[in-house]
């Protein structure tokens, strides 16, 4: 059976990195004493998928890996016996089942489904430059509102081989000063449960375009934020949360309809039909956020 | 939730912090308010490194099931944290509880290898600990060492309050407890270290008087106090199945050098290789039930959720009942994809069955240990293993597919000749024409050969420990030969040749039979910057040879010179169980290339029988000599003896050519 596991990572884990993330959850699925599948050759491994990964020093209520496992388990077994395995800083919040893939089927990865994801970004008890770093965000409210109204953000996107001059903006898809600001009520109901709290009560929520196409860090949209108004942007004093990771509704159906992954097996689909499915979701993208559903709830 | 000693700005500007976050799966938190006793156990390296020892996580289990006490871990500051601790004076602290270390009741050091020195003064002043044991006050923890290095302890006695000589199961026990009723006594630091003296295998270098003659060497190495012994008899435990071994290591989130269950099969090796040190420490060899194997290898791997065991032993053909134990494991961790590796193997008909099993033969290698290229030479140093086992073996595993080898040899053995160094190569050369004259479709893909050599250097308590080491010199030109003769010979183009880095060695050298007068150079080492000597990265080799002429140091007095039948050795204090008597027998003989055999086959008399126990007792028949004689391995060499030559490609920041602890 397939599942796809929710889970928060908060606290002193904020400072493992993806693959240590990677191989505690190998580990500790061995310890649960689930049948997970394991790959083949010389050196198997549990079969676990990861979605995007999360930067060094954010901490998420929002993150997720599907498992593939050698026999039926209810999934709120699932759940029990990770977190019996699961040590401080690790927390399984949701397992749910998985359509199975056909035989004909690629298998539907995580990585590619994961559209936009949620952050709250809190401001840290901590001195930048000579004073408590809240202070130098007197006015927060009103200078972050005239920093996302412009109609561009162009900022500098470092990719592993070079430096890009984009704009952000449209991979901004909401923002505000509240959870409910970005997305409904039943959507973020684990959204900020691990998130640390600070005196200052300074945050920002943002809705921002993830995964393996368009990728916006928080934290770039942060440093641009500072660059306008000459603050110092010191990336260690802001806490960055992930509250969710989302999948594109629509981007799933048209590539159910293109027979991809997730969907029927169905390859008559015109390469015509694809382009234009392609250019009705990138339009969606950028005026429906309503489309935007919670990978667990696929 | 847990509280970090370091703030986050900091955390995150240094490589891998979860190097000093604790919190691992299986370490232990208790209330420091709920103990009596704080005990800081420390490896002198990086996490990574310290993480894959073996002996602290015995000790770390074994404290933590003591009621009233809390045993924590602290292993070195990489140098990017070091600096900023410094410029921000934070004090070191432990990682489980994040505290710092000078509030311990004890700070435990354990000592691997030489070339950790200066990190042990690293540690103590991070944690502002003062540096000699003669400046503490009533207010510092108790810094106590142990370990193959604490066998001659003389170059650090300065820095320590006591050393632990021996296998830390027996009497730490009495350690504490002497500790507690010192404490309800209302008794200080020194009543407590006359108490320590008291306990057997306990040494207070404070209670120790030396004195030495013109020429250098010790005259006299007495008792100053009452409670101070003479000798100290090194510390064995002799009921391996009916003791502590953690059913639950500790599982570290960042990939260490050994990220797996370490499964310690047997203690001791019967083979009696004249230079190994481990060899002749760890007499007599004491091997572990089966049944109490089995159980703890299905324990550790369903509490840890590792991939993979690997059995630990100096040489895993002796332990008498392997196969059934392999086949045992292999059988069992079948449906969890359990890899087994089994270092220090002898290739028999056995080991290639198991490694085809366990092992993708196209990624594993072969590796032999004959340490010395010639059949002469290997008499004197009295390893057993002959050039025919070795061709005997690479064809048969040729035969089965393998096509790595890997040689480990030394150089500057005594005794030794321009042939015998040439002889290396030309192994080399004969194992490469096993592989050609195998017909081309049993051979499978590209060979690949690669020579290593280490330089010599003579320890402690084995039978060269009066043998002049080699000139650094003489070890390069001896690696000259090496090279020369690779290049003369056919398949020679076709084999690598490593080799270690002789300044290493030459300070391998002077610690390891060094004494008490080396402290205040290894003090002022560190204070004009030396740290992580052990990573060639950071050794400053000029730096340290500038302070031993500053101190007046004759390196030659304790490397190259020849010491005397009679000279008493800065060790000699150390009841080890083996007879000095017996090692200058050995070393007569090995001059004479007369080979000694294995303790299974006959006695050798070497005065370990005195513990009561392990091979000295067992029945002496039909042990097969021809067929065991010494060792060929598959898969890389036992990572204890070995202990720092980090090899692991996938570990980063691993120095490239250090090397320390025994001599292989």
């Amino acid at each position: 059976m397939n599942v796809r596991v929710k889970f928060s990572k908060y606290g002193f884990t904020k400072f493992l990195g993806h693959l240590d993330v990677v191989r505690y959850f190998q580990k500790a699925v061995r310890r649960s004493g689930l049948a997970v599948a394991y790959s083949i050759g010389f050196n198997p491994h549990p079969l676990l998928y990861f979605a995007a990964p999360l930067g060094l020093g954010q901490t998420s209520d929002g993150e997720y890996m599907d498992m593939e496992l050698k026999k039926e388990y209810p999934p709120e077994e699932i759940k029990e016996r990770l977190n019996s395995a699961m040590s401080e800083g690790f927390y399984v919040q949701r397992v749910t089942k998985l359509a199975p893939w056909q035989p004909n089927q690629k298998k539907e990865s995580i990585m590619a489904l994961t559209a936009c994801a949620d952050y709250m970004i809190a401001v840290k008890d901590m001195e930048v430059s000579g004073k408590p770093y809240a202070e130098w965000f007197l006015g927060f409210h009103e200078k972050f509102e005239a920093f996302l109204q412009k109609a561009e953000i162009i900022a500098e996107k470092e990719s592993k081989k070079s430096t890009k001059t984009v704009d952000i903006r449209p991979m901004v898809f909401a923002w505000g000063f509240a959870p409910e600001d970005i997305s409904g009520k039943d959507d973020q109901k684990d959204g900020i449960s691990h998130a640390q709290v600070y005196e200052n009560g300074l945050r920002v929520f943002l809705k921002l375009s993830n995964g393996s196409v368009d990728n916006l860090k928080p934290e770039l949209v942060m440093e641009c934020f500072c660059k306008e108004y000459g603050l110092p942007y010191q990336e260690s004093a802001l806490q960055f949360h992930r509250m969710e990771t989302y999948c594109d509704v629509r981007l799933r159906t048209a590539k159910k309809a293109d027979g991809e992954p997730g969907g029927e097996d169905n390859r008559t689909t015109t390469k015509e039909n694809q382009l234009q499915s392609e250019e009705s979701n990138r339009k969606a993208k950028e005026t429906d956020v309503k489309k935007f559903v919670p990978l667990w709830k696929l | 939730m847990r509280k970090l000693a370091l703030p986050d700005d900091i955390l995150l500007q240094i490589e891998k912090p979860a190097r000093y976050t604790g919190g691992e799966v299986n370490s232990v938190m208790k209330d420091k308010k709920k103990v009596e006793i704080r005990f800081c156990m420390c490896f002198p390296d990086v996490y990574e490194v310290g993480m894959s020892h073996l002996g602290i996580q015995i000790l770390y289990d074994m404290f933590n099931k003591r009621e009233d006490t809390w045993c924590e871990r602290v292993y070195s500051p990489w140098v990017d944290l070091d600096k900023i601790m410094r410029q921000k004076h934070i004090p070191l602290f432990a990682l489980e509880s994040q505290k710092p270390v000078k509030d311990f009741d004890f700070l435990g050091i354990t000592l691997q290898y030489e070339m950790c020195y200066t990190n042990i003064l690293q540690v103590l002043d991070l944690a502002g600990i003062p540096l000699l044991a003669k400046e503490r006050g009533e207010d510092d923890p108790i810094v106590v060492g142990g370990g193959p290095c604490s066998y001659n302890p003389e170059p650090i006695a300065d820095f320590f309050d006591f050393f632990y000589i021996g296998e830390g199961e027996t009497v730490y026990d009495q350690v504490l407890d002497a500790y507690k009723e010192n404490k309800k006594n209302g008794k200080g630091r020194r009543d407590f270290l006359a108490k320590v003296a008291e306990i057997e295998g306990m040494y207070v270098p404070a209670f120790y008087d030396v004195t030495y003659h013109g020429d250098g060497t010790i005259a006299s190495f007495l008792p100053n106090h009452p409670s101070a012994k003479p000798t100290i008899r090194k510390q064995v435990e002799m009921g391996l199945s009916d003791t502590f071994y953690p059913e639950k290591p500790v599982v570290p989130f960042l990939k260490t050098v050994q990220d797996r269950v370490v499964l310690e099969i047997q203690r001791g090796c019967i083979r009696g290789c004249r230079f190994c040190q481990a060899g002749m420490l760890y007499r007599p060899i004491r091997a572990r039930d089966l049944a109490f194997l089995k159980e703890r290898a299905k324990l550790m791997i369903e509490n840890t959720g590792m991939d993979e065991i690997t059995l630990s032993s100096l040489s895993s053909s002796d332990y008498k009942e392997l196969p059934e134990l392999v086949y045992f494991l292999i059988d069992e961790f079948k449906e969890e994809k359990i890899n087994i590796s089994l270092p220090s193997l002898r290739i028999d008909a056995f080991a290639l069955d198991v490694m085809s099993k366990v092992q993708d033969i196209r990624k594993s290698s072969l590796t032999f240990a004959p340490e010395a290229g010639s059949q002469r030479m290997r008499n004197v140093i009295n390893k057993g293993l002959t050039e025919q086992n070795i061709l005997q073996g690479a064809t048969d595993a040729f035969r089965s597919g393998w096509n790595r080898v890997k040689l480990y040899f030394m150089l500057g053995l005594p005794g030794e000749t321009q042939q015998d160094i040439q002889e290396i190569a030309e192994l080399g050369n004969k194992i490469a024409e096993c592989y050609y004259k195998l017909p081309k479709e049993q051979r499978s893909g590209k060979l690949e050969i690669v020579i290593s050599t280490s330089f010599f250097v003579p320890k402690p308590f084995t039978p060269f420990e009066w043998v002049p080491m080699n000139t650094m010199e003489e070890f390069l030109q001896k690696q000259r030969i090496v090279s020369a003769r690779l290049k003369e010979l056919r398949n020679g183009r076709s084999i690598r040749y490593n080799w270690h880095d002789a300044d290493t060695t030459l300070m391998e050298g002077i610690f390891a039979r060094g004494d008490r007068r080396l402290a205040k150079s290894i003090l002022d080492a560190y204070r004009a910057g030396c740290i992580y000597d052990a990573w060639s990265e950071y050794f400053k080799f000029e730096l340290w040879m500038e302070i031993f002429q500053q101190n007046g140091v004759d390196i030659g007095f304790y490397t190259t010179r020849e010491r005397g039948q009679d000279e008493i050795f800065p060790w000699d204090f150390i009841d080890a169980g083996i007879t000095k008597e017996f090692l200058w027998r050995e070393y007569q003989k090995g001059l004479c290339e007369v080979v000694t055999p294995n303790c299974r086959r006959a006695c050798a008399g070497c005065g370990a029988n005195a513990f009561h126990g392990g091979v000295c007792y067992e029945e002496r028949e039909n042990y097969p000599e021809v067929q065991n004689q010494g060792r060929a391995l598959f898969g890389e060499e036992n990572p204890e003896r070995r202990n720092t030559e980090h090899k692991n490609p996938e570990t980063e920041n691993i120095p490239k050519e250090t090397k320390g602890g025994e001599n292989a």
